[in-house]
């Protein structure tokens, strides 16, 4: 799994110094493969960007303040030389609506790209998009306080969404069939509400090691290939949620707390392949509370050396299997 | 509480529910074709089975008016002669906290109807996962997974259904084959055939999900249905027939749905169905037409206030009827 940022790719402006509209009003206007749009621009495609390929870093570059319509046209990449980035968002404060990207978002071996990636000051909002079929990650989100909603991250081949910024807010987000992870999470402070990951071939929604605080309601996180949720760094929290029918291996989980001081309250984790919610050994000071886990191979699960839970709350779950370090039915687990 | 530390068949819970007006909950382990009778109120202290068809068919039923609190636990049934796990009878018997796994049909809610359950999960059932074969019933956080035929099969009418999943069953995830149901917060996700499929007629389903099926994510083979603010993505599989949502009913309503990457269209209206309503729904990113009518200019459906990328209307792109 790639994990190099894109301190990179172009800081678009700089690179280009291309203006091709320019403030409002809103401006029809087709767009060749490598061209800037903005700042200040406020635009309408007329038609898909095609077919581009790695002799530009982005196929389409954004610099904000600028408004996009797509006008339900696409940037379309070629498959076996896609550009780092189908759409870059850079500047701050980019409006981005009404479209998406096809085969886009490749690597130089440096640099991973995305189908559509966000840089520079953030505060972008993007609505009603679709990346599907890129050949590493859908959205690479890399600035803060971005807002996306109304969008989906399908058939790529490494994670669907993955956010390695701050402060940013998701809403109705899927994320279908990605090779790796459905969402993929290392930064602080981001909220996600409604999103939906399914059939991904890793974790439906993984917290790293470097993402704390981060809050999640209303997902649902069905048939992933590994664990439901994985949340490895500290301080996050699941509530709302459901987790059902994840994991085809031994040790996959509706939910695997690895992490220490995270919070799962009022999910649902059902049928999963092995546990519904587990506290890995290790992770303590994690609150298991008001959950409902069933039909899971053992529903709650502690490994705390011991059998007494270290550190970890579990109280007022609904189930009908727990262990404790191997202890079936130990009381640390309520 | 009272706690019954012995193997409760079904005698003694009658007397039980005999000796008291208002029965209190007992603490019971259920015999493999137990009848929990009216009024009793049983929870369970273990997993029941593995039950075989010849020990009791269903393995389980609930009368009207008892309840049953499964406790966290589940029955199992014999992979080699499979009862039906849970049935319900009579009217509003009350099911909760449990599952059923490896019966024919997970729980088949059955009577007079209105019964309510809460928190069930059927799983790898040979035929569908919950059957709900009477009316005026309540599911909520329902979970249908690993069938062999359908999730959830709701054949009665005016059932409310909340909450609930129907993940990776052999054909459809949920279907309503009768009529004037409610479908609420529902998901249909990566089922063999469609995610949803809408038979009967008066249906409403609102917040639903219908993603990675391998047909359409929502299909509306009937009328005056209602499908309202839902998701449906990378349905369908390469079928000329696959959408996010398909249409082959009359006077049905879809509106303010998102609709991204289906296989191969967004939303599409069959040759033939009339007076439907298409509006402010999202369709983006399909590989042919978002929106498709198979009518030429829409014949008597409407299609407003929708954002898309590309349409079409019997077999003429860009159709002014589509809006």
């Amino acid at each position: 799994m790639p994990t190099t940022r894109i301190p990179l790719l172009l800081t678009a402006a700089a690179a280009f110094g291309v203006v091709l509209a320019s403030a409002a009003p809103v401006r029809a206007q087709a767009f060749a493969c490598g061209d800037t749009i903005g700042p200040g621009a406020k635009v309408a495609l007329t038609a898909d960007v095609a077919t581009c390929t790695s002799a530009t870093d982005a196929a389409l570059t954004i610099v904000g303040p600028s408004k996009v319509d797509m006008a339900g046209f696409r940037v379309l990449c070629d498959p076996n030389d896609p550009p780092l980035a189908g759409i870059l968002v850079d500047g701050k404060g980019v409006k981005l609506s009404g479209g998406g990207t096809v085969d886009c978002g490749g690597d130089d071996g440096v640099t991973f790209g995305a189908g559509i990636v966000l840089i520079g000051d953030g505060s972008h909002k993007l609505d009603d998009l679709v990346v599907e079929s890129s050949a590493l990650d859908g959205f690479r989100i890399e600035s803060d306080k971005n807002k996306l909603r109304r969008a989906a991250a399908n058939d790529n081949a490494d994670d669907g969404v993955e956010i390695n910024s701050s402060g940013n807010k998701l809403d109705q987000v899927a994320a279908i069939a990605n090779q790796d992870d459905g969402f993929r999470i290392d930064g602080d402070g981001n909220k996600l509400g409604s999103v939906v990951a399914s059939g991904n071939g890793s974790d439906g929604f993984v917290v790293e090691s470097g993402g704390a605080g981060n809050k999640i309601k209303a997902a649902l996180f069905a048939d992933n290939g590994d664990d439901g949720v994985a949340l490895v760094g500290p301080g996050n929290e699941i509530a709302k949620s459901v987790a059902v029918a994840n994991g085809d291996l031994p040790e996959d989980a509706g939910i695997d707390l690895q992490g220490d001081g995270n919070r799962v309250k009022q999910t649902r984790s059902l049928d999963n392949h092995f546990s519904g919610v587990r506290a890995d050994a290790g992770a303590s000071g994690n609150t298991v509370q008001k959950n409902v886990a069933l039909l899971n191979e053992v529903d709650l699960v502690d490994r705390s050396p011991g059998g007494t839970c270290d550190g970890n709350t579990w109280k007022k779950n609904v189930f009908g299997t727990s262990d404790a370090d191997g202890n079936a039915g130990a009381p640390c687990i309520q | 509480m009272r706690h019954l530390p012995w193997r409760a068949g079904v005698g003694s819970l009658l007397a039980l529910a005999l000796l008291c007006g208002r029965p209190a909950a007992v603490l019971a382990q259920l015999a493999c074709g137990a009848i929990v009778p009216a009024g009793a109120k049983v929870t369970l202290t273990g997993d029941i089975g593995p039950c075989a068809a010849s020990a009791g068919n269903p393995a389980i039923t609930l009368s009207g008016g008892a309840k049953l609190d499964m406790g966290g636990h589940k029955v199992v049934c014999d992979d080699g002669d499979r009862p039906v796990g849970i049935q319900m009878e009579g009217k509003g018997a009350k099911l909760s906290r449990g599952g059923a796994q490896h019966c024919s049909v997970g729980l088949v809610v059955a009577g007079e109807g209105k019964h309510k359950v809460e928190d069930f999960v059927a799983t790898d059932s040979s035929a569908d996962g919950v059957v709900v074969a009477s009316d005026k019933n309540k599911l909520r956080f329902v979970a249908a997974t690993h069938n062999g035929d359908d999730g959830i099969d709701v054949d009665g009418t005016a059932n409310k259904i909340e909450d609930s999943q129907a993940v990776d069953n052999f054909e459809d995830g949920i279907v309503a084959d009768g009529g004037g149901n409610k479908l609420t917060r529902v998901a249909g996700v990566g089922n063999g055939d469609g995610g949803i499929d809408l038979n009967g007629s008066g249906n409403k389903v609102k917040g639903c999900t219908g993603t990675g099926n391998a047909e359409d994510g929502v299909n509306i083979d009937g009328d005056d249905n209602k499908v309202e603010r839902c998701l449906f993505s990378h349905n369908g599989t390469g079928d000329d027939d696959d959408a996010g949502v398909e249409v082959e009913g009359d006077d049905n309503l879809v509106g303010k749905s998102i609709l991204l990457d289906n296989d191969v269209r967004g939303l599409l209206v069959q040759p033939g169905a009339g007076a439907n309503v298409r509006k402010q729904n999202l369709a983006l990113g399909h590989g042919e037409d978002d929106l498709e009518d198979g009518n030429a200019g829409c014949g008597s459906n409407q299609w407003t206030k929708n954002r898309f990328g590309t349409s079409a209307a019997g077999g003429v792109d860009d159709p002014a009827c589509i809006e």
